[in-house]
């Protein structure tokens, strides 16, 4: 390697001042001139475009062993005359809950997830698969997240959020959290991992050389504002139907593992 | 354009393939163009198409020149990812209007899509549809009784809304599974059968050569 010349990513690695003090001007900056337009936008998902074509045949690739489990998963279901048809379902409520945008500034929209409840109630492969399912009927059905985008998003929302929740909650209920508070942690874990991750995967798309810690920054001063609130009402909700379900449906509770059946 | 749903998911897939791997904003714009004006967006509609690839290519652009290092091509890049993106929304904006659900289930089971991913897909439609239902009558109920008046009976409401939501969900599963095994077939075998021979057999391997080999082509040789 030639005399100045540094590995692609080296200035991005290293923390020198420069970058820190310009990153500091620069991210509120960025920030605040994308909070000046009010876009009216797609998705939280990307959209398509906004992902160079290596980066999204990347995700893609990252993904394929997960969803090859969770086909698995779906073949062995077959034994279970229940197991589908509670997969569909699922996929449809996360359809539901992810489907309801509030607009954001840098092309994107806040939304539930509704895969942090889905791994509660299904465990991480189904819900990998509910989430799957909603987010390939997103892309061709409604416009919301892009088709060459499938596989960054279901690396944030399905991926990255039901292993999330499905590990939180099983170690909060190992802990011997109560269940509305497991289920309300899960589900905030799942909300964070994805929002983190879509952050991640929308600065490395847009960054320009060198610039990736800026852009990280101001993309996430943009998430954030409105991310987190809804992240901690997803929570709250998903809490109050974990429960709503312990109290009112105590044999479905115990079917799926929520609570013994005597109660949560 | 030709009704057969087998080449309108391989040409939305070409357009896509080549508006991401062209380094130019150019051809980029052209497909925009065509898929609008296919769509017939006009008003309100086409503002929302491209206000969002505007501000990203200017978020972009901004980005690329406040770096430590300021990148020389910064506007450049922003139009390019203004381009790609009004483009590609143009594109999935295309194919939500002219690909319904059926048709859209029988060229991914045509494309040899993984059969789990077409049944599921199948049957996550069908019960939206009647979940979407069942939240609104619940939703009518709570508002009809203040349910979202002030911030905390809000999210208790809500909480109650995706409990009763999931409740009935449970028990549509369990007769839906009722209903399945009783037919004896999984939905995707119900699918309306495509027309042999259509049109689509040539234009559909040369619309997928064109994306790939662009792919090969331009893919790698800018990066943004």
């Amino acid at each position: 390697m030639p005399q100045g010349c540094r590995p692609a990513g080296a200035e991005i690695a290293r923390w020198d001042p420069d970058i820190r003090t310009v990153s500091r001007r620069a991210a509120p900056a960025l920030a605040a001139a994308a909070l000046a337009w009010p876009a009216s936008a797609r998705a939280m998902h990307l959209a398509d475009g906004v992902l160079p074509p290596a980066q999204a045949v990347l995700w893609f690739c990252a993904c394929a062993p997960f969803v090859a489990a969770a086909f698995a998963a779906w073949r062995r279901a077959g034994d279970d005359r229940l197991a589908r048809p509670l997969i569909a379902t699922a996929a449809a409520l996360v359809l539901a809950l992810s489907s309801v945008e509030i607009p954001l500034p840098l092309g994107t929209s806040a939304h539930a997830c509704g895969v942090g409840l889905a791994a509660i109630l299904l465990g991480a492969r189904r819900a990998i698969l509910a989430a799957l399912a909603a987010v390939v009927l997103q892309a061709f059905l409604l416009g919301h997240g892009g088709v060459t985008a499938i596989g960054a998003d279901l690396a944030s929302m399905g991926i990255a959020g039901a292993l999330a929740a499905h590990a939180a909650f099983r170690g909060l209920r190992a802990a011997r959290l109560p269940l509305a508070l497991a289920a309300a942690a899960s589900a905030l874990a799942a909300s964070v991992a994805t929002y983190a991750l879509a952050s991640l995967q929308l600065a490395l798309a847009l960054s320009a050389p060198g610039a990736f810690r800026t852009t990280l920054l101001g993309v996430a001063a943009t998430y954030a504002p409105a991310e987190l609130p809804m992240a901690a009402l997803e929570a709250a909700a998903t809490a109050a139907a974990v429960a709503f379900l312990a109290r009112r449906r105590p044999d479905l509770a115990a079917d799926l593992g929520l609570a013994p059946a005597g109660g949560p | 354009m030709s009704r057969d749903p087998r080449l309108r998911l391989a040409l939305g897939l070409a357009a896509l393939a080549l508006v991401a791997a062209v380094p130019h904003p150019g051809p980029a714009l052209a497909v925009a163009a065509v898929a609008l004006a296919s769509v017939g967006a006009r008003g309100g509609r086409l503002g929302r198409l491209v206000l969002a690839p505007v501000l990203l290519g200017a978020v972009t652009a901004s980005a690329a020149a406040l770096a430590p290092r300021a990148a020389p091509d910064a506007t450049a890049r922003g139009l390019l990812v203004a381009a790609r993106v009004l483009a590609g929304g143009a594109v999935g904006a295309w194919l939500c209007a002219t690909l319904p659900l059926p048709a859209l289930l029988c060229a991914l089971a045509w494309a040899r899509c993984p059969r789990p991913l077409v049944e599921l897909l199948a049957l996550a439609a069908r019960q939206a549809a009647s979940l979407s239902a069942a939240a609104a009558s619940v939703r009518d109920a709570q508002r009809a009784r203040l349910g979202y008046a002030g911030l905390g009976r809000a999210i208790d409401s809500a909480g109650q809304l995706a409990g009763a939501v999931t409740s009935r969900a449970m028990d549509r599963a369990a007769a839906l599974a009722d209903t399945v095994a009783v037919r004896g077939e999984p939905p995707v075998d119900a699918l309306p059968p495509l027309a042999a021979g259509a049109a689509g057999g040539a234009a559909l391997v040369s619309a997928i050569a064109i994306a790939l080999v662009a792919c090969a082509l331009f893919g790698g040789g800018r990066p943004w």
